[in-house]
């Protein structure tokens, strides 16, 4: 760390910064904490190699541009200082007393809270990316090293965003990327980095939180000895072998060693299970067969509102009636392996079904999965009834007016901050939905 | 939530030094700086292994009249490091034999990153190093790591260290020449921390760049 030094002074169109210290480096430059009146920020400033004209340009059309949205952490405004070859730009600092990057995931150091702010990361990644895609843009790096992410919270912020470019590359010459992240076309050469291979990068993100396994990572990779170059090609690009192929079977988890995926991939909902397959069969191979941030939306959604607890120890599970309906009976608790008692409560709402917690809170995606921005709108949550404690309701949230009509026959009707008292088999109309309540 | 029902299968990286204790080491303050460089390294290496989903395990040995380990396999989360004393000549392909050795016997099934192994010497080997780098390239771990070569002042033989890299990073790296006690610093820190990281979380097309001495050497900084 040696590009510029404690009390250097750098100028952008916005204002003047005083460099603090440095932050951390990379391949193409260092970052430093600096200030400036209007708050702390961090500058970027690129190794000479590296700060060329097109960098410049670059960096200069995504200032314009604007961020996508307030995960990413944009380029404001380049920065100069009195050398006339180097520059850098400024961004927004990244909190790190609330955000840590997403590796510490993997390497077991930190962990969500709950499941449900697991799935929040997951949602807010896929909106980032689905908001950059509809600018024109692709990312061109999706890899855990570039996410950061609140481990209490869910939020998601997403940095390095100088390597995003407007989806029209030409050349495969100066493909690059990180290995496991890579679509195999880039890899091996056939396609440039593209809206279709972020896709493929994301889908790795997702299963990646979810099944905690790596998608391509079996068998084939365990009894490779070292990973070198060669490897990543054969795993990633020439000969990639989803773990659970359907056909191809050699490259299963290994029992005992590598085999995490097994376990997450028997308590998440089939539909998860079956659209991995999609992203990870024709997906691999066949850019157009991948899954859209929108379908991942919608999953995720589903998986959201299967999260419920097992009544006897208490942890998170997963509900899904079509398992229960093969099988003919509830199974046992992942955890503890004693059977859940009973069915959680839960409502239909179109083809969704909603488990319904004792601290469940509802999003607007209840009502429009498909709606990218919907899981961010509060909708309704379950409140227990204050003298009545055997009693459980769904408030109401939304600016929505919702009807339902109670044991009597009388129709009621629930305003904001209202109440539905919950009773098996009841509907509550929504506006354009209804509800079908079932204990 | 996350309580573990199964296992990631993750790897390690083993990072390996190789070490010049020779006589000559002692001049001009290099072994002081060098302990101290390896020393500075450490918290940054840790920050490294901390993002990995393994760790990193570090091996350390010495060459002089003989070689020998001074660390073994040692997780970078328990490592430190004791101070090198130098005494006699440059047996660096003795030190290539020890490696090769250990490499042969107690790396069988182990599944790892590409391994990263550091040279750092002040200047020619006494002994047949041509004979012992054979030894080394013969082996899995040996031709599979990435080689680096740091050069402590102006008396290393870059032809033997050139020869230590070989194809590392497509044959495009040189051996790194240290000639005061800050870049030797930087090297080594570079050389633990970023090529670590390159193997462990590896971008394609990506060679990561040893930081760059300014072009015109200020006269006051040479030390050695």
């Amino acid at each position: 760390m040696s590009l510029l030094k404690k009390g250097d002074l750098l100028t952008s169109t916005l204002e003047h910064y005083t460099v603090v210290k440095p932050l951390g480096e990379g391949g193409q430059g260092e970052v430093y904490l600096v200030h400036a009146e209007s708050g702390d920020y961090a500058v970027k400033w690129f190794y000479k190699s590296m700060a060329t004209e097109a960098q410049y340009h670059a960096i200069e059309s995504l200032v314009e541009q604007g961020a996508p949205s307030e995960q990413f952490i944009w380029p404001m405004a380049i920065v100069e200082n009195h050398s006339e070859d180097q520059f850098g730009y400024v961004m927004p600092l990244i909190d790190s007393r609330y955000y840590q990057k997403l590796t510490r995931f993997f390497s077991g150091e930190l962990t969500f809270k709950s499941y449900e702010k697991l799935i929040e990361a997951c949602m807010q990644m896929v909106q980032s990316f689905y908001t950059l895609h509809l600018s024109g843009l692709c990312y061109r790096d999706i890899s855990f090293g570039n996410l950061f992410v609140n481990f209490k919270t869910g939020d998601v912020r997403i940095c390095d965003n100088d390597n995003v470019t407007y989806d029209h590359l030409k050349s495969v010459e100066d493909n690059w990327g990180t290995y496991g992240f890579m679509a195999p076309e880039v890899i091996v050469g056939e396609a440039p980095p593209s809206t279709a291979t972020d896709l493929f990068a994301l889908s790795v993100v997702l299963f990646r939180m979810l099944y905690r396994q790596h998608p391509l990572q079996g068998r084939r990779e365990y009894e490779i000895d070292i990973l070198d170059e060669a490897a990543f090609m054969s795993l990633y690009g020439t000969r990639p072998i989803y773990i659970f192929d359907p056909i191809d079977v050699t490259n299963r988890p290994v029992k005992g060693v590598q085999d995490i995926a097994e376990f997450y991939r028997g308590i998440l909902p089939q539909a998860v299970n079956d659209a991995f397959e999609r992203a990870f069969t024709n997906g691999i191979k066949v850019p157009e067969e991948r899954l859209r941030e929108s379908e991942w939306m919608k999953l995720l959604t589903t998986v959201k509102y299967s999260i419920t607890y097992c009544l006897n120890c208490g942890k998170q599970v997963f509900y899904d009636a079509s398992v229960i309906r093969d099988k003919k009976e509830v199974s046992a608790c992942v955890h503890c392996g004693k059977p859940a008692m009973r069915l959680p409560v839960r409502m239909k709402v179109g083809e969704q079904i909603i488990v319904l917690n004792y601290d469940s809170t509802l999003m607007m995606d209840v009502l429009t999965p498909l709606d990218m921005t919907a899981y961010q709108t509060p909708f309704a949550s379950i409140v227990q009834h204050p003298r009545h404690p055997e009693i459980w309701g769904l408030k109401n949230h939304s600016e929505l007016i919702w009807q339902y009509t109670t044991q009597e026959g009388d129709t009621r009707t629930i305003e904001k901050n209202g109440v539905v008292p919950l009773r098996h088999g009841m509907m509550i109309n929504f506006g354009d939905s209804m509800g079908v309540v079932r204990f | 939530m996350t309580e573990n029902y199964g296992k990631m299968g993750a790897r390690d990286l083993h990072l390996f030094f190789l070490i010049d204790a020779s006589d000559s080491m002692k001049y001009g303050g290099k072994i002081e700086t060098l302990n101290n460089a390896v020393r500075e390294a450490i918290p940054h290496i840790r920050d490294v292994a901390r993002d990995a989903e393994g760790t990193i395990r570090v091996h350390a040995l010495t060459f002089s009249t003989g070689a020998r380990w001074l660390v073994n396999n040692v997780d970078i989360k328990h490592f430190t490091w004791e101070n090198i004393q130098p005494k006699g000549v440059t047996d660096m392909g003795r030190s290539f034999e020890l490696l090769a050795d250990q490499l042969t016997t107690e790396f069988e099934n182990i599944r790892g990153y590409q391994p990263v192994m550091i040279l750092l010497s002040d200047g020619l080997p006494t002994d047949d190093y041509e004979k012992g780098l054979e030894k080394l390239m013969a082996t899995t771990w040996g031709k599979k790591a990435i080689r680096i070569a740091i050069a402590i002042g102006q008396e290393a033989d870059m032809e033997v260290l050139q020869a230590f890299i070989g194809d590392t990073f497509r044959g495009e790296l040189k051996p790194l020449q240290a000639k005061n006690a800050s870049e030797l610093k930087q090297y080594i820190r570079w050389a633990s921390t970023a090529v670590s990281n390159a193997s462990i979380n590896p971008v394609k097309a990506a060679v990561p760049m040893p930081p760059t001495a300014d072009a015109t050497v200020d006269m006051d900084d040479l030390d050695w």
